[in-house]
């Protein structure tokens, strides 16, 4: 039986299972730097402060299932908590925030998306895909961004069947960062 | 005698002249077709209650008749009158976020006219953007550069800066907008 779930704003109540996805696809990236020691320092305490004050740092989306496979229109919930006795779980979350262009103005920067891989192909990455797209256009976005691992064919397939296009390889752009240890160090200099 | 400059925040009066600082970054990275900015919507996303994004100006005060750009031969000709001072260079940034490590701060722009180059107000107004970055407790600051930019990519060596592009494998992708309306559709 396919399974009934709802995509739905995230709330604060969210933020603890939201860390548990975040940390799984951290552990998909690090498959690939087996030298790399990296922990996510994320934590439901964080992600409350950043995404549900006055300026929220971010925005976010939740898939969720729960044993009711009536289930049929999104509900949005009003701030319960998911994890005392509920049987929903959250299976999926895109998280984006908006950012400017200088040239065309407005964007959505789409910095996660997953779903839990026991419930992938039933079309939930991309309909939590087309609500964030919505909410660019709605929001008079000239486009969306986000970036993807060169080795991550899945992904890019899927991008592709959106209609997205690689910036880098088309226009040679390359990501630059700069980290906070340096940032303390360019401080000090 | 170097001239002065002051680097603080725009204000809503500066967005003229950044429009035309935009559009001279633009022609510098053979882009200016793409320019659709305009003052009265930088206006609108720049200094409302939630604003799309910060921006740093640097200033010149007064008139520098010897060493006019092309920005100030615009601003001549589109307003009818000579501003008393003249922005020479601005960073553009917005917060951002990073779901492993929290708050981080993306550099969209940061441009100054080749005649007031070497004078360390790039780096400068690099600094005071990474300063506020950290003052806000972020864990990095990113930005975009073209591969073919030699003179931006040795900037950003210098201030410590590394491509993740080449480094973990990122690649930066894109949904247009009429793409986007597709999608909406579908």
């Amino acid at each position: 039986m396919e399974p009934s779930y709802v995509i739905r704003k995230a709330t604060k109540g969210d933020c603890q299972q939201i860390v548990q996805l975040i940390k799984v696809t951290l552990r998909k990236e690090l498959a690939s730097f087996e030298k790399r020691k990296e922990h996510v320092k994320m934590t439901p305490e964080v992600l409350q402060r950043d995404g549900f004050g006055d300026h929220p740092y971010f925005h976010c989306l939740v898939a969720e299932i729960s044993g009711d496979a009536q289930a049929t229109q999104p509900t949005e919930n009003t701030g319960g908590d998911n994890s005392k006795g509920s049987d929903t779980k959250l299976i999926g979350y895109a998280l984006y925030y908006f950012t400017y262009s200088t040239f065309k103005g407005r964007m959505v920067y789409l910095e996660d998306i997953y779903v839990c891989p026991d419930f992938r192909g039933h079309g939930i990455g991309t309909k939590m895909w087309k609500q964030v797209g919505k909410t660019a256009l709605d929001t008079g976005c000239c486009r969306m961004q986000w970036t993807v691992l060169d080795w991550n064919k899945r992904a890019k397939d899927f991008y592709s069947r959106m209609g997205a296009w690689d910036i880098t390889n088309g226009e040679g752009w390359h990501l630059y960062q700069l980290d906070q240890k340096d940032l303390a160090k360019l401080d000090q200099s | 005698m170097e001239p002065s400059y002051v680097i603080r925040k725009a204000t809503k009066g500066d967005c003229q002249q950044i429009v035309q600082l935009i559009k001279e970054l633009a022609s510098f990275e053979k882009r200016k077709e793409h320019v659709k900015m305009t003052p009265e919507v930088l206006q609108r996303d720049g200094f409302g209650d939630h604003p799309y994004f910060h921006c740093l100006v640097a200033e010149l005060p007064g008139a520098t008749q010897d060493k006019a750009t092309k920005s100030a031969e615009h601003t001549a000709r589109d307003t009818g009158k000579v501003p008393d001072s003249k922005i020479i260079g601005y960073a553009l940034y917005f917060s951002s976020y990073d779901t492993h490590n929290g708050r981080a701060v993306y550099l969209e722009d940061i441009y100054v006219c080749p005649d007031f180059r070497g004078q360390g107000i790039g780096t400068k107004m690099w600094k005071q953007v990474g300063k506020m970055a950290l003052d806000n407790g972020c864990c990095r600051m990113r930005w975009a550069v073209l591969d073919w930019n030699k003179q931006a990519i040795e900037f950003y060596a210098k201030m410590g800066g590394w491509d993740v592009t080449n480094g973990k494998g990122y690649h930066l992708y894109q949904l247009d907008q009429a793409d986007l309306a597709k999608l909406a559709q579908s």
